[in-house]
Parts: C-alpha cells; sequence; structure tokens
C-alpha cells in the first residue's frame, strides 16, 4: 500500500536524472513554498486552520532514521522513535535554510527528544522546536497521528492553498 | 655617510641624515633612563648578543609589547641557525626534529634583524658599538648579553679529541659521528661521557639510545650529586645501571688514549688509575659562562665568572644588561632556562620603562630521560636549618621520594622524586605553602593521590619555565582574560592552552598538571571534561572501546543498553558507530547502525553547505590512468557536477543530490573505482610523490608503497580521520611530514614518522624509526595505527593523541618497536582482520536494494529533486546560489535552476 502511495506521486513528478534534471519542470511558476512561509506571521492574525496529511506508511520508516516527506511542496522531516511516538519537523534547517534536518542525528536530552543538524549540529527539542545550544533558533514542529497505517502530519490550509 | 665610514647601520630609518646625527649624539647622550623620548621616528636602537632561548624570549616579549614602535632592535647570533629550544636537544639526538622557538613572528618584523651566523667580537662601552665578526659596527643605546654558556672541557692530555653536547651541530656531529663509527669499527661503538649531572645523564642515555654502549663517569659520589642527596642519587644510580649504562664514581678522567698516529680515541685513563676502552668521549661536566666579551670591555664578573647583574639585570655599565645563563646573580650562573626567561621579562619590561626586578631562582629539575623519572626541587638537599625530611625508600622498586618540610612538618621546603616522579608536577608549585594533609601521604608509595589541580592557589607557579601560574591557566581555560596579546576563546583543549599561555612548552614537566588543571577547571564550569563521551556514557572512548571488545559487543542496542542512557546525541553515537566499524568491519548503515553515524558516513558522501553532497572515488597514490579520469569527466558532466583537484590527490565531484548518489556510483563502480571515504573517519589517501621511478632525485619507488598502504588501510575506521603521505627521497615533495604517517626514503629503506597534522593546528611528524624495509614498516604502522584507534579519545587526531600520551613520542616508540606490553602481534591481528573482511561501501550499497532505500529524497516521493536547490554558474562551473541571488532572483529558485551571473 504504502510503495503504491509514494509511486503514484512519483509518477506526477517524473523521475529526474542526469543532464535532464536541468530541465524545467510544470510548477516552475507557481510561487508558493517560500512566500507562504515567510507570510505565516500575518497569517496568524486570522487563525490558521490545520488539516491533517497523508506523509507515509508507519512502515516506510526505520527507528530513528528520519526521512523527508514532500506535502503539497512543503518538505518536512519526519523521525520514527517507536511506532507510537512520531514527530515531524520543518525540514530546513533554522540556521543554514538548508533542507536537510531528517538527515541529522536523532538523541536525547535528559528524557527529551531531540535532533541535531547535521550541517552545524544545533541540537533542537524533536517536540517543541527548542534550540538547545542557540537560544535564537527555532525549528517548526507539526503534530502527528497514525491512521491506519498511515502516518499523518497536521499542517496549515494556507499550505494547501498556495499548492 | 659622514666620518664613519666603515659604521655598517643595521637599523632602518627613512633619512640617512638622520642616523647620522643621531649617531654622532649617541656617544654623548645620558643613560637610557633619561634620554630622550623615543618615538618610531627615533626609536631607541638595542642590540641584543646571542641568540638562545634567552634572547629570543626577550626579543619576543618586546616584538609584542613595544606597540608604540619605540624600539629597533638587532640580534646577532654566531650560530647558524634561528634561535632553538637548547632544552630539547635531546630529541634531536633520537631524530631530525625542527627545534625552532616558537613564535617565529618577531624574526619577520621589520623592527627587529636577526642576523644569523655573526658574532659579536668586540664591545666598546663608551662609543657604544659592538663589532661583529662581519667587520660590522653597530651602534646602540642598549645592549643586552645573551650569550649563554658554553660546555668546559678541562686540559688534559689528548683534549682535541673531546666532544661536547651543547648545540644543535654539537648533537648532529655527534650522531654523524656515531654513524661513521659503526660503520668503521663493525660493532656497536663504545660512547664515555664524562660528567654525571643532568645534561650527562641526557647525554648517555640519547647515545645509548642510539645504540651505543655507554658509560658515565662522574667525580661526585653519586649520580646527579648537585641535586640528589646520596639516596636519591643511589636509587637513580641503579636505574641507570639496569638500563645497561655503565658507571665509574667518585673519579675523573685524566687522560684521553689514542691510537698511536692520534686519529682515533681507544679510551680513557681515570684519576684512580684504572683505564677504560671508549671510541667516543663527550664532555658534560657544566658549564662556563660565555662572558669574554665582557670581561674585555671592562664590566664587574662575578668571583665564578660571569656577567654580574643586579636586580634589574643590569650590569656595571648603566647601558648594558645581561640576561640567561651568562648572567651572574647574587654571584651566581644558573644553567637553566626558568631564570633565563625571567632575567628576559625583566629586560623587556625595563627597556619599555618599567620597573620589573629579578628576585628568585627557581632550580626545580626534571631529568628528561626516557623510562627514568627523577625529580628535584626547592631545597632539596635539606640546607634549611632545622628541616625535617621524609623520606620513602624502596630499593627493590627502584624508588626514593623525600619531601624536606619546615621545622613544623607544615610547610613544604623542597623534594627529591626517583623512580615515580609523579607527585612533582603538583608539588613543585607548593613549595613554601602549607600542606594540607600529613606530608607522608603525597609521596605516592603511599597510595594517596596528590593535592589535585584545584587546590593550587591561584599565584602558585604551575609552569617555572615560563611563569605561567595557576591562575593564569584556569583564567585561559575560562576565556576571561582579556589583556591585549591573550584576548582568544577559551582554550578547552590542553594544545591551544599551551600554545595561548605557553605553560609546558619548555621541558614540559608541568603538562600533567596544566592538564589536570584544564579538567578540573572545565568541571566546575559545567563543561564535559573530555575523558567521559557525553551525558549518555561515563566512559571514556577508549574505556568503551576496550569494553566492546573484550564482551565481543556486536550491536549498538547491546552497547547502550549495558553502557549508555537515553536515546544518545550527535557525539556518542558516531563514537559507538565507529568503535563498532573498527572492530568489525561491516557495512555500517545495516542493522541499525546507520542511525548512529554521522552526517556524512550516514550518506557516504560528504554533505554540502546547500545539503547536496561531494563524491571522492579513491584514487591509490594519486595515479590514475587517463581512461579512469575521462570516466570521471564523464560523470561530472552527465551530473552537472562542479569539480575541484583535493588536497590529497584525487577528484572532488560537488553539487550531487541525496537521489543522485547512486546512480553517480553505478558508473563509478563499473569503471572499476571504489569509496575514496572521504566522508569516514578513517583513511583518507596516501600522498605520494612520484617518487624514483620517474624522478632523478628518487631512491624508493614511493607510488609503488603508497598504493600497498592505501589498499592495506583503506576503510579502516578511526577515532578521526588519518592521512598518510610517502616521499621517494629526502626532498620530501609529499609532505610526508604533514601526515599522521609520514614515509619518507633513505638509501636503506623508509624512514617512519608519525603524528604529523595539517589543518588548524599544524604539528610535524615525530621521526619513529629508521631504515625501516617494507615489512617491517607496515608492521609499524599496523601496531601504531591500532594502538591509535584503541586508545585515543573521539575525535581527536594522532598529533594531539601523542601530545596526551604519557610518554608521548618514547611511548610510542615502546609499544610499536619494542613490543613493551607484548600487545604487537593482537595489533597485526586486529589490522589483518580489517584487511580481511574490507569491501567497498558503495559496491555493496548498490547490490542490495534495501540498502538503496536510503537514499531517497523523499520518503512519499523517492527521486524527486529537493526544489529549493540553486545554483549559479561561476568560471563555467555550477555553485549553490548565495542568499543575495536567491533573493534577487524573480523567478522561483528550483533545483537545476541557473541564475545567471552578472559578469563585471
Ligand atoms: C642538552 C641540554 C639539555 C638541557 N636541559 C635543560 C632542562 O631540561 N631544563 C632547563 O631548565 N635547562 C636545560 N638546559 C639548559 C638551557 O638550555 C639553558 O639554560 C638555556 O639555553 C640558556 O639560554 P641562554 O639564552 O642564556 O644561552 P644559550 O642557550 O647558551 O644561548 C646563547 C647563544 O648565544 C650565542 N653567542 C654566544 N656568544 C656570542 C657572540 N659573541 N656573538 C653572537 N652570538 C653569541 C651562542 O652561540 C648561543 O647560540 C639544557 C641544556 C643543554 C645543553
Ligand atoms: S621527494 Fe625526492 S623522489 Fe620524491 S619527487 Fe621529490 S625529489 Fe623526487
Ligand atoms: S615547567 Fe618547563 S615547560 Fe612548564
Amino acid at each position: 500500500m504504502a510503495k503504491k502511495h509514494s509511486a503514484s506521486l512519483a509518477e506526477m513528478w517524473p523521475a529526474y536524472r542526469g543532464i535532464n534534471a536541468r530541465t524545467r519542470q510544470p510548477w516552475e511558476h507557481t510561487t508558493m513554498t517560500m512566500t507562504t512561509a515567510e507570510a505565516r506571521p500575518n497569517a496568524s492574525a486570522t487563525r490558521p486552520t490545520l488539516v491533517w496529511e497523508r506523509a507515509c506508511a508507519v512502515s516506510d520508516l526505520e527507528p530513528s532514521w528520519g526521512e523527508a516527506a514532500l506535502i503539497r511542496r512543503k518538505q518536512i522531516a519526519l523521525f520514527l522513535l517507536s511506532p507510537t511516538e512520531i514527530y515531524a519537523v520543518d525540514h530546513r534547517d533554522p540556521h543554514t535554510e538548508a533542507n536537510v534536518m531528517a538527515r541529522g542525528i536523532v538523541g536525547s536530552k535528559g528524557d527529551r527528544p531531540t535532533i541535531a543538524s547535521p550541517l552545524h549540529k544545533e541540537v533542537y527539542d524533536l517536540g517543541t522546536g527548542e534550540c538547545f545550544t542557540n537560544p535564537t533558533l527555532v525549528l517548526h514542529t507539526y503534530d502527528t497521528r497514525v491512521v491506519g497505517g498511515y502516518i499523518e502530519v497536521a499542517v496549515e490550509t494556507g499550505l494547501l492553498e498556495a499548492a | 655617510m659622514p666620518a664613519s665610514n666603515e659604521t655598517a647601520s643595521a637599523y632602518s630609518a627613512p633619512d640617512p641624515t638622520a642616523i647620522a646625527g643621531d649617531s654622532t649624539h649617541a656617544v654623548t647622550s645620558t643613560s637610557p633612563a633619561d634620554a630622550a623620548v623615543h618615538t618610531p621616528e627615533v626609536p631607541r636602537r638595542v642590540i641584543v648578543i646571542g641568540g638562545g632561548p634567552a634572547a629570543h624570549r626577550l626579543t619576543d616579549a618586546l616584538h609584542s609589547r613595544d606597540t608604540e614602535h619605540t624600539l629597533s632592535i638587532v640580534v646577532l647570533t654566531e650560530e647558524n641557525h634561528r634561535p632553538y629550544d637548547r632544552v630539547a636537544l635531546s630529541q634531536r639526538l633520537a631524530g631530525m626534529v625542527d627545534l625552532t622557538l616558537e613564535p617565529t613572528a618577531p624574526w619577520d618584523s621589520e623592527r627587529i634583524t636577526l642576523r644569523i651566523h655573526e658574532r659579536a667580537t668586540r664591545i666598546d662601552p663608551i662609543a657604544r658599538t659592538v663589532t661583529t665578526s662581519t667587520g660590522a659596527v653597530l651602534e646602540y643605546d642598549d645592549l643586552v648579553l645573551a650569550t649563554g654558556s658554553s660546555a668546559p672541557v678541562p686540559k688534559m692530555p689528548g683534549r682535541e679529541h673531546i666532544r661536547v653536547y651543547r648545540t644543535l651541530d654539537d648533537v648532529d656531529a655527534l650522531v654523524d659521528e656515531l654513524t661513521a663509527l659503526t660503520a668503521s669499527l663493525g660493532r656497536t661503538p663504545r660512547v664515555v661521557v664524562a660528567g654525571g649531572g643532568l645534561l650527562g645523564l641526557e647525554a648517555a642515555g640519547g647515545l645509548h639510545a642510539l645504540g651505543a654502549e655507554a658509560a658515565i663517569v662522574h667525580s661526585g659520589g653519586w649520580l646527579m650529586s648537585a641535586q640528589l642527596d646520596e639516596g636519591g642519587g643511589q636509587a637513580l644510580g641503579r636505574l641507570i645501571i639496569a638500563q645497561g649504562i655503565e658507571l665509574h664514581l667518585g673519579t675523573r678522567a685524566r687522560t684521553i688514549l689514542a691510537t698511536h698516529d692520534n686519529t682515533a680515541v681507544t679510551g680513557l685513563q681515570l684519576g684512580n688509575g684504572q683505564e677504560i676502552a671508549a671510541d667516543l668521549v663527550v664532555y658534560a661536566i657544566g658549564i662556563s659562562p660565555r662572558d669574554e666579551l665582557a670581561r674585555a670591555a671592562g664590566l664587574t664578573i662575578g668571583t665564578r665568572g660571569g656577567v654580574t647583574i643586579g636586580n634589574d639585570c643590569r650590569t656595571s655599565d648603566a647601558n648594558i644588561w645581561a640576561i640567561g645563563e651568562v648572567a651572574s646573580w647574587n654571584d651566581r650562573c644558573v644553567g637553566l632556562v626558568a631564570p633565563a626567561n625571567a632575567m628576559a621579562e625583566v629586560v623587556a619590561d625595563r627597556l619599555l620603562g618599567g620597573t620589573a626586578e629579578f628576585t628568585t631562582v627557581d632550580d626545580a629539575t626534571k631529568l628528561k630521560l626516557s623510562g627514568i623519572d627523577v625529580a628535584s626541587f626547592g631545597d632539596a638537599l635539606a640546607t634549611t636549618p632545622g628541616s625535617l625530611e621524609i623520606v620513602f625508600a624502596d630499593p627493590a622498586r627502584g624508588l626514593y621520594q623525600k619531601l624536606v618540610m619546615t621545622d613544623d612538618a607544615k610547610s613544604l621546603l623542597g623534594g627529591i622524586f626517583v623512580g615515580d616522579a609523579t607527585p612533582y608536577s603538583a608539588l613543585r608549585p607548593m613549595v613554601g605553602r602549607q600542606l594540607r594533609s600529613e606530608p607522608a601521604a603525597y609521596l605516592s608509595a603511599a597510595g594517596a593521590e596528590a593535592p589535585a589541580g584545584d587546590e593550587l592557589p591561584d599565584d602558585a607557579l604551575v609552569c617555572s619555565c615560563n611563569m605561567v601560574s595557576a591562575g593564569a591557566v584556569r583564567q585561559a581555560v575560562r576565556g576571561d582574560d582579556t589583556s591585549a596579546d591573550n584576548a582568544r576563546g577559551a582554550c578547552t583543549e590542553l594544545g591551544a592552552l599551551k600554545t595561548c599561555t605557553r605553560a609546558g612548552t619548555q621541558c614540559g614537566s608541568c603538562v600533567p598538571l596544566v592538564k589536570k588543571i584544564l579538567e578540573a577547571e572545565l568541571t566546575a564550569s559545567g563543561h564535559i571534561v573530555s575523558h567521559t563521551l557525553c551525558e549518555h556514557f561515563e566512559l571514556s572512548r577508549q574505556e568503551l572501546f576496550d569494553s566492546v571488545r573484550v564482551l565481543g559487543l556486536v550491536s549498538s542496542d547491546e552497547i547502550f543498553s549495558r553502557f549508555g542512557a537515553g536515546r544518545g546525541c550527535d557525539v556518542c553515537k558516531p563514537a559507538v558507530g565507529s568503535i563498532l566499524a573498527s572492530q568489525n568491519t561491516s557495512y555500517i548503515l545495516d542493522a541499525g547502525r546507520g542511525t548512529l553515524q554521522d552526517t556524512n558516513d550516514r550518506a557516504l558522501a560528504n554533505m554540502q553547505k546547500d545539503g547536496t553532497y561531494s563524491v571522492v572515488p579513491r584514487i591509490p597514490g594519486g595515479e590514475i590512468t587517463p581512461t579512469k579520469l575521462a570516466v570521471i569527466a564523464q560523470v561530472a558532466l552527465d551530473f552537472d557536477l562542479y569539480t575541484k583537484i583535493t588536497g590529497g590527490q584525487r577528484i572532488d565531484l560537488f553539487g550531487a543530490r541525496l537521489e543522485q548518489l547512486p546512480d553517480i556510483w553505478r558508473i563509478l563502480v563499473d569503471a572499476g573505482f571504489e569509496s575514496g571515504q572521504a566522508y569516514g573517519k578513517a583513511l583518507r589517501n596516501v600522498k605520494s610523490c612520484v617518487g624514483s621511478t620517474w624522478c632523478r632525485f628518487g631512491v624508493q619507488d614511493a607510488v609503488g608503497l603508497a598504493i600497498r598502504l592505501e589498499l592495506r588501510y583503506r576503510g579502516l575506521r578511526a577515532p578521526h580521520k588519518f592521512k598518510f603521505g610517502v616521499s621517494g627521497c629526502a626532498r620530501e615533495c609529499a609532505e610526508a611530514r604533514a601526515k599522521d604517517v609520514g614515509i619518507i626514503a633513505s638509501d636503506n629503506g623508509w624512514n617512519m614518522y608519525v603524528g604529523g597534522n595539517g589543518g588548524f593546528q599544524p604539528a610535524h611528524g615525530q621521526l619513529l624509526a629508521t631504515d625501516l624495509d617494507e615489512e617491517t614498516l607496515i608492521r609499524h604502522i599496523d601496531r601504531y595505527m591500532m594502538y591509535y584507534i584503541r586508545t585515543a579519545d573521539r575525535m581527536q587526531r594522532t598529533a594531539r593523541w601523542m601530545e596526551d600520551l604519557d610518554g608521548g613520542l618514547e611511548h610510542v616508540r615502546d609499544i610499536v618497536i619494542n613490543d613493551s606490553l607484548g600487545l604487537g602481534e593482537e595489533l597485526e591481528q586486529a589490522v589483518l582482520a580489517h584487511v580481511d573482511n574490507y569491501e567497498d561501501e558503495w559496491a555493496a550499497t548498490l547490490a542490495d536494494p534495501d540498502r538503496l532505500r536510503r537514499f531517497r529524497s523523499f520518503v512519499n516521493a523517492p527521486t524527486e529533486p529537493d526544489p529549493s536547490i540553486a545554483l549559479v554558474t561561476e568560471r563555467d562551473q555550477i555553485r549553490p546560489a548565495t542568499p543575495a541571488e536567491r533573493a534577487e532572483s524573480s523567478t522561483l529558485l528550483l533545483s537545476g535552476s541557473r541564475i545567471p551571473v552578472r559578469k563585471e
């Protein structure tokens, strides 16, 4: 089931290889991900509505091995610590702005689960997004739930509209 | 130039007439203290005669503190070397190490002129000039004598055959002579050293270690009779004899015996009539201050020689100062570097208008002889009236320890340690202070710990060579020293701490104490002290490594459940991953081990700033066929990668996305490449020069050896990355001495250097062994690397590891060459097991679909490129867009989209 789900997405955005990689993609002219992220403070004036979006099957994830998911052009990092403990945070590293957080090391500080940025090793609380090593940084977190063996992430409707 | 046409002025000034005017004036000016204000335009002219440690310290202090540029300095040194560290001469005896004193920055300053190989031959205190061996006549406002001493050789028959041990050239000549003697005699040469003090022991021990038979002739009743009491001297004597060195005590040499044609030494006749055989005679019986210039200039000389100085370090001539071994203070010259440095600081201060004084001599000493621990400090011979001696002696173990206390047994006056000098570094700073517990508790024989670093008062002197107090060390660790020349961040690592405080950089005896203070201070400030890994493991890396090895653990779950706590972190998880990889050599991402790996290991590639990766195929020894080069070129073209040649003679391909890595590697692996492991804490590469195959200077096949080594150690994971280098001759084109293991060809084989490092804290490799054949060399490397892998801290390069290792290079030599712990076989087997199990990580990845799955960009869109990656073209290749370029671009940036860059 899970495999099929991914495969259909892959069909929508065809495989991307070698020199062909530089050709234009159908969605290239739209303006979304970045503008939406920046617009969020304004959006908070009117309370954003959250919707649950399916990311992948629980069985797609290996314990403590983060992976990124693409949810309506938004890159979200997923971490499965146990089948009932799943975290979702921005894949974007707040410090360098590169999309890499899923590839960091999962750990703990006291009893709080953490993720270390793979680039400069800032350590964040996976649950709250608080940064332990540089208090000026925050990692955006998302709620998750498991429905019928699938992981769902709560994202703002704004994301959907922009898409 | 008017009048003085033989006066060569060494001082640069913008206007030549100003020099002439100034020089005529200089002769009549009053003492410098009340001389006219010196400014950069009219600098005060200082000449320093001598280029030893004292001169270096003085110049360095003036260089950093004379911020107003009021001085112009000339340093004359007769030796043909930049000032070097005489204290460390024994290291030179053991191998060709560079002893140049750091920092060398003063010699590059335009206000300071170092004139090497130029001797001062005359001082004219009235004209205030110095004449030199080149005929130059230099004028001064202030003259500093730092001429040190020479090694005295008494008048006796055969004196011309006597060698001494004082300068670099002396040491190099001794080594050469020993080599020549070994060849011409066809047997082990026999060296007799006259003098059983610190210098004599060092010379005898050093030459003995070089393979000579050695004997010591000493006039005292026991060795080191100036520093040790009879009990200590006897204990030391037993230790020396146990090393195979012969002793002749209570007698002197009277005649040096030679062959009939007087071309070679055959032996010496002693005062007691005995004749002993010798092929080489070295005198190390003390020092004679080089006060000849001062005598001729009419300065006051001490009763036992040396230029008399006061507390201000001024001689009887107000414009002439003296520092170091040539200076006689309280009618005594001291042959130690600590007072020389202290005097240099006093004169530096005075030349800049200060009032510093030299008031005490610290003559604590520690013998620098491998395997023999001897130290004496303070009133070691208990000459203070009423003093008490607390002695512990265990002749069976070669142990003798003594503390000298005040009559109330409360304050420490001095002490002697023979056989085990562990308490020395902590106790020496306590001289003149009350000890907290009963004195006997401090002797290591009692089994108690000496006072820990944190109990030392801030003003206690930790490093007497460089006058660094405990407080200064603590301040540097905390990083709250804000004085101009020390303003830098906290030094939380031993190497940095030594560089920034200078503590421990001379004789090295205070290093254990400095380390202790560092650790105590780090603990106090909440830092994790380096030996426990992190909050999840209470073991050091070394302890964890051993536990895992002994228990045969193979999974991270087992390791975590036995020794760890919590989920681990980015410190301990990679360490566990590395330990498992070093011991088992199995695919690093399987069986949950993938989650342990650091950023680069996780993707078997090097992550760059924008989240893309760079790919480095292995090119063993830097040798590559044109066909393979073409494959790399084609891959770079097909995937539009940026290419750059690395420092390690390989090619780095940048800009590959996670999901592209398998496709890229499929082509590379098919063409016969394997992972270069540029991402791993493992062997990176073996750099080589072209060697004897092509080079007209080469004496050995450097490329062949480099390839053999790279294929042997590839994939071996270690606490940190490591690199080797191989040069085909002594010209060292491969820069092998900057590598963890450097191999340089000699006429007879290979010389092996260890602990070299480029990067942030560069270090030259140290010579471990010479003239090795290839098999022995490989055995040594096996042992060296595996011992490092087992015992180093996490993220510790070999250079820092050897620095931290008790006994340093000597200890490594013991393990690797002498196999003193009997570990040799086991270490070699461990490397062999690795060699047998090695597989190329990328070939292994490609062969298994489950492994390939890890290289998907998105769990729900496995081949979808990261849409945020944006590239621009520069010099015909891609690079990541800067934030400004991203902002400027009107369209949304997508993976693969290019922003055109404006041409200037
Ligand atoms: C083998 C050895 C081991 C030692 N170990 C220790 C130790 O462990 N601990 C310790 O504290 N001390 C040790 N010392 C002693 C220490 O090296 C000296 O105390 C120190 O070098 C003194 O420094 P200095 O600058 O006064 O004199 P020197 O180092 O002697 O330097 C004087 C320099 O001036 C040059 N010079 C002399 N006359 C002239 C001239 N007319 N013109 C130009 N140049 C001139 C000399 O050639 C020499 O290069 C050791 C010494 C030796 C030889
Ligand atoms: S180190 Fe020697 S053999 Fe190698 S390139 Fe240089 S000169 Fe030639
Ligand atoms: S006491 Fe000699 S280096 Fe510190």
